[in-house]
């Protein structure tokens, strides 16, 4: 998917839980998720503690699509 | 650890006033067969023959089970689920060759596929071949639905422990022996055998996702080391309800044949050294954890060369692959086996992740390779399976992966692919 809508001329960054793979696959900007069944939230922790932890995940994600790369960018 | 399987050889299955083995048949009180399954379970069941050739198709299947009993005053099969614990692999053990119990329930997020017992379907899985004892539960609204799955997985393993009671009187058709000391192998005697080790990496990812070690999911565990009389003898049971061929039911942890060809090459081809279990997680530091894990024990246990089998696709292939990318960096050997993604035709990318070291890898089929099935009689569930619009009785195209054990991921199935 990433890669298909990068061809179509628009950016796109990956969040995925599982980071080789989006690798293999060829992102070019990838954030790494929580977990393949809640990649964007976590049950474990306490709601407010989840709000914060699911809006750092979209922020990076925009933050990294005015990122330039050259390489496949991993967001740590 | 010294484990006897007493094979019973079934040809026929049929229903009958008792529960009983005479010669090649087993007859089945379906009624004492309904009291033990739904004892603690209160669920309603349906019981269904489905013998080879016959014209039916089967739908919604969760867990398939061998039926097996521990002889006698032997103790409890599948320990940890039911009964007094005491570990599998050690005793004498009666199996019902050629019959399996096969759970059929409607539950939404398992990933629907069939078995024929007739057509073109019937080439492509074991239990096409088997005599099939169908438990159809009914669905029950108001039950939450880990715990409807939970009593089915109880009242398959008991209906396995109840058939194959059938033997206890009758003297077996074959006798299997199987002994493994591995810290007794003589270096001396053996010294120009390779020690190979087994890594069965298991997939417990949650809800309708979990495989089961002596009754707990291995959700938490990263990896530990077991017999692997255990395994073939009723310590793992299946809830795990992937794609069909992506599943590894009870019926092959019995019968994984990756174990059963290790231990005939044992002191002949090769030094069978031990057994690796660990789980594929849900989360990329987890699968890491239990990668090394996993490696540092077959390190322990002195392999010089491993394989590696996976449950599951997609994020399995990144434990699959990382798995033998870390041995390969401890010096030691891989053989890696999987089956494929490849598209329809074979031209996709075969893995969603692989690496340079990955260069010994033995496929199970193409999971994509469409399939057309011929039209059936009658139908056992109610779908729906995906991208099938049609009445699920009629001739049907669909991915050879929607078909249970087709390409299974432990090689028990006779299927493969070929590059042009």
């Amino acid at each position: 998917m990433a890669k298909e809508i990068e061809k179509a001329g628009i950016l796109a960054a990956h969040i995925c839980t599982i980071v080789p793979i989006s690798q293999t696959v060829g992102a070019n900007r990838i954030i790494p998720a929580v977990a393949i069944p809640h990649p964007l939230g976590d049950p474990a922790i306490p709601e407010e503690e989840e709000l914060q932890l699911r809006r750092s995940l979209v922020e990076k994600a925009l933050t990294t699509l005015k990122t330039p790369v050259k390489d496949q960018l991993v967001v740590k | 650890m010294n484990l006897e399987l007493q094979r019973h050889k079934i040809k026929r299955i049929e229903f009958g006033s008792t529960t009983e083995i005479e010669s090649d048949t087993l007859r089945i009180d379906a009624k004492e067969l309904a009291d033990v399954i739904l004892d603690t379970s209160d669920l309603s069941v349906d019981i269904i023959i489905c013998r080879p050739g016959e014209r039916v198709r089967i739908t919604n299947i969760l867990d398939i089970i061998e039926p097996r009993v521990k002889s006698e005053g032997g103790g409890q099969m599948f320990p940890g689920f039911w009964g007094p614990f005491k570990k599998a692999g050690n005793g004498i053990t009666k199996v019902l060759e050629g019959v399996a119990v096969v759970n059929v329930a409607a539950i939404p997020r398992v990933q629907e596929g069939l078995i024929d017992m007739n057509g073109t379907g019937a080439r492509y899985s074991p239990f096409s071949k088997t005599q099939n004892v169908v438990l159809c539960f009914a669905p029950v609204p108001e039950m939450e639905i880990a715990e409807f799955d939970r009593r089915i997985r109880l009242a398959g393993l008991k209906a396995s422990a109840y058939l194959a009671q059938a033997s206890w009187q009758k003297a077996p058709d074959e006798t299997e022996i199987f002994e493994l000391k591995p810290d007794e192998i003589d270096i001396l005697t053996h010294r120009k055998l390779k020690r190979i080790a087994y890594i069965y990496m298991l997939q417990s990812q949650g809800l309708l996702r979990d495989t089961y070690l002596y009754g707990s999911s291995v959700h938490e565990l990263a990896a530990t080391t077991i017999h692997p009389s255990e395994i073939m003898d009723g310590a793992i049971v299946s809830g795990n309800y992937v794609i069909p061929s992506n599943r590894n039911p009870t019926y092959f942890h019995l019968n994984n044949p990756i174990i059963r060809e290790l231990y005939q090459r044992h002191q002949n081809e090769l030094l069978f050294c031990g057994v690796v279990i660990c789980n594929e997680h849900s989360g990329l530091e987890a699968k890491e954890k239990a990668v090394e894990c996993a490696v540092d024990l077959v390190k322990k246990l002195g392999a010089e060369g491993v394989v590696i089998t996976k449950e599951g696709g997609g994020n399995a292939d990144t434990d699959l692959m990382l798995m033998c990318q870390m041995c390969e960096a401890e010096d030691i050997r891989t053989v890696v086996i999987g089956n494929e993604g490849a598209g329809t035709d074979g031209a996709d990318p075969s893995l969603a992740h692989t690496v340079d070291a990955a260069d010994a890898f033995v496929t199970a089929g193409n999971n994509d390779a469409l399939v057309k099935l011929d039209a059936m009689a009658e139908v056992i569930g109610q779908g729906p399976l995906p991208g099938v619009t049609e009445d699920l009785k009629e001739s049907l195209i669909i991915p050879v992966g929607r078909i249970n054990g087709a390409t299974n991921l432990l090689g028990y199935n006779t299927l493969s692919s070929r590059a042009y």
